[in-house]
């Protein structure tokens, strides 16, 4: 296990570290600020990763209508509905795994990030000597900066937030709510069927609530971590889906993916069955069935001729 | 799926935190190091309280509790300062910033600074000074108090048992070495995370500074007219007392200056967190030998007769021949030490981060003997405290 550790230090942990405390000096020794860039960096270079997941995202949540009615077509043929599946995962070349696969290379990295900051900002003296297993030693500015001042604006980053004033004490733990629950709330998929609706519902609150309370046993550096973190999702997420305008037109790459990899949904969202779960829909997804709607209408002419010849895929 | 993808996220969130709320991650363990008076050893512990020990048995004589109310800057009550005796009273210096005395035999609560400190020593902090170093009494008459806003202040103690502010003198940063006085020119010298070594006369005045460019957390020490000290830039210096000067310094060392030296016969034992004890001669800064004791030191060494004795950070307890640099016997206590050794004749007692006290007797041979080892958590009847503890040597 110990060789696990020291792998993890060695790549995650150090660079970190040591990057943090870089940052600090060159940015007129304010932790603060190096906290807030450093989180800036580290989601700009997991934005292709965060991009790929939401797009898988949306795509599987586009094809829930139709592997719904495999399910209520085939529902005592387990095999069958397995193997259906699959057959629309490939016929729309979506990697059922591939929601999963950017989300387990990003956590480590978040891991890694929350580790580095309770490592550099220790909350007591004698955590100041695990800060020293971290760093690059034979840096002379890095010995030189320690310990890092942790004074940003009304907070004091090392300190815990529950053992903070009053104001940080009630300030932080609501901010770090409210920017989680608005991370959630425009990455919250749209739902499906009953349980997934409850089970969204019960993240939108649970996780802010949570997070807020354990921000309380946090050092303030930490709290600001994730508020920062969450804002900065939130933005990426608003441009990916297209809420806000970005200079990168980055949602209608998303869109335009959309078109290319799934022209079969408008079919089953003009279905009579899966009316309903459509306007469950969240804003967004019915902004991107517009835009597919708009840019498949030369399409449409050819589907029609099929479902007037009773060809609906689905039920073939 | 993405329900899937949402319940896995949910499960690694909530691991992370259940990851870095165990084990107190955030909370200060205090490194106040025991105080051997007569047949006393009076202890700081994690929990905060002041309590002392029968010397020989290590039986609990009396214990303070409730020192502080609340929990500190660290997210705790440990005690970093180590108590002190003054006027047949022991003191003690809290992470709240307050100094409370007691009387020595039975505990009883008689002085405490706190209405002057609130005047002088609190201020930007929230939770009022946290006193990381030793409190140093001073001609019978006086105190000297470290706290981490960086301040110095000076007390007198008046015919009605009360402390009267003297004056304070402001580093630029905290404050966590313990003062140390000049006996010849009652100079105040100490180093401040600011990276100067100041000395100060009684009246709080500047009488130089010396900057070293990193901070210092070891206490320095005195000889005659020179001080030494370490600093976390891996340099070891020695200065003029009178003037601040620089005569040497050692830049040779791996790792920080963290734990203070001490100095046996003109040299200079100076640990450090690289793992290594460097012997260097007093009067050139010239290194003598180097022993690797395989993990850092952060607690000051001691020496008895002929044997110098230290413990790693892991919890090593090791006793080696100061000459021949020669392992005579160690200790495996298996939990993390800050605090320094506390010497008293051919004893040493150290105080562990997993809330024991244990009390050692090096033997002729220099095989460390252990006395007594015992927990002292709150409450006195916490479970733990009556738990057999397996012999560390």
């Amino acid at each position: 296990m110990e060789i696990f550790a020291d792998i993890w230090n060695l790549v995650f942990i150090r660079p970190m570290v040591n990057s943090l405390i870089i940052l600090y000096i060159f940015l007129g020794s304010s932790f603060g600020l190096s906290i807030i860039s450093f989180t800036v960096f580290i989601r700009l270079i997991m934005f292709p990763l965060s991009m790929r997941q939401t797009k898988q995202m949306k795509a599987m949540s586009l094809i829930q209508p139709k592997i719904k009615a495999i399910q209520e077509k085939y529902k005592d043929d387990r095999q069958r509905i397995s193997k259906e599946t699959m057959s629309i995962y490939k016929q729309q070349g979506i990697n059922p795994v591939g929601c999963l696969g950017p989300l387990i290379i990003q956590m480590p990295i978040f891991i890694g990030l929350y580790q580095a900051l309770y490592i550099t900002l220790p909350s007591s003296p004698e955590n100041l000597t695990q800060l020293y297993d971290s760093i690059y030693g034979f840096i002379p500015i890095i010995n030189q900066a320690i310990p890092i001042d942790g004074k940003f604006l009304w907070l004091n980053l090392e300190t815990i937030v529950g053992s903070s004033d009053l104001y940080t004490k009630i300030s932080l733990p609501i901010l770090v709510a409210a920017s989680t629950f608005l991370m959630q709330k425009t990455t919250a998929t749209p739902a499906m069927d009953d349980r997934q609706k409850s089970t969204n519902r019960m993240m939108l609150w649970f996780m802010p609530l949570l997070l807020g309370y354990f921000t309380l046993s946090f050092p303030s550096g930490l709290a600001l971590y994730w508020l920062i973190s969450n804002v900065i999702g939130t933005i990426i997420q608003l441009l990916i889906t297209g809420k806000i305008q970005n200079p990168f037109n980055l949602n209608s790459n998303l869109n335009s993916n959309l078109t290319d990899e799934v022209p079969d949904l408008i079919i089953e969202n003009e279905n009579k069955n899966t009316t309903i779960q459509v306007k469950d829909q969240d804003e967004s997804s019915r902004n991107v069935s517009k835009n597919n709607r708009r840019s498949n209408r030369h399409r449409s002419g050819r589907i029609k001729r099929k479902q007037g010849r009773g060809g609906n895929q689905s039920n073939k | 799926m993405i329900l899937f993808n949402k319940l896995l996220f949910t499960c690694l969130f909530i691991s992370i935190f259940l990851i870095s709320c165990t084990g107190n991650r955030f909370q200060g363990s205090g490194w106040a190091s025991p105080l051997v008076d007569n047949d006393q050893v009076f202890i700081a512990t994690i929990d905060g309280e002041l309590i002392s020990i029968d010397l020989g048995s290590g039986k609990e004589k009396w214990r303070a509790t409730s020192l502080d109310d609340e929990n500190g800057k660290y997210n705790s009550k440990a005690i970093y300062s180590k108590p002190f005796v003054f006027d047949e009273k022991v003191f003690i210096g809290t992470p709240a910033g307050r100094v409370l005395g007691f009387n020595r035999l039975s505990g009883l609560d008689e002085v405490s600074l706190q209405d002057i400190e609130e005047k002088i020593l609190m201020s930007e902090e929230s939770f009022g000074p946290i006193i990381v170093g030793n409190i140093i009494p001073i001609n019978k008459n006086k105190i000297i108090v470290p706290s981490s806003n960086g301040e110095i202040s000076i007390f007198s103690y008046n015919e009605s048992e009360m402390f009267e502010p003297t004056c304070n003198f402001k580093a630029k940063d905290a404050i966590w070495t313990t003062p140390v006085i000049d006996p010849n020119s009652n100079q105040i010298i100490f180093g401040s995370m600011d990276g100067n070594l100041y000395s100060v006369d009684e009246e709080c005045k500047l009488n130089w500074q010396y900057n070293t460019e990193s901070s210092i957390v070891g206490t320095p020490i005195l000889d005659k007219d020179e001080v030494y000290f370490g600093t976390l830039n891996r340099t070891f210096y020695s200065l003029n007392i009178s003037t601040g000067e620089l005569i040497w310094k050692f830049d040779n060392a791996k790792g920080w200056f963290w734990a203070s030296p001490i100095m046996d016969s003109n040299i200079i034992y100076a640990p450090n967190l690289d793992g290594s004890i460097y012997a260097l001669r007093k009067n050139n800064g010239q290194i003598m030998w180097t022993y690797d004791a395989k993990h850092p030191i952060v607690s000051s060494p001691v020496v008895i007769n002929d044997f110098l004795i230290f413990v790693t950070k892991n919890g090593e307890l090791q006793v080696i021949h100061k000459e021949s640099k020669r392992k005579l016997g160690n200790c495996d206590i298996d939990h993390k030490i800050y605090s320094a050794i506390e010497n008293y004749e051919d004893m040493i007692f150290i105080q562990v981060s997993d809330g024991s006290v244990r009390g050692y007797k090096i033997k002729k041979n220099g095989n460390p003997d252990e006395l007594w080892a015992k927990p002292f958590f709150t409450p006195e009847d916490d479970d733990r405290n009556n738990e057999d503890w397996d012999p560390s040597c």
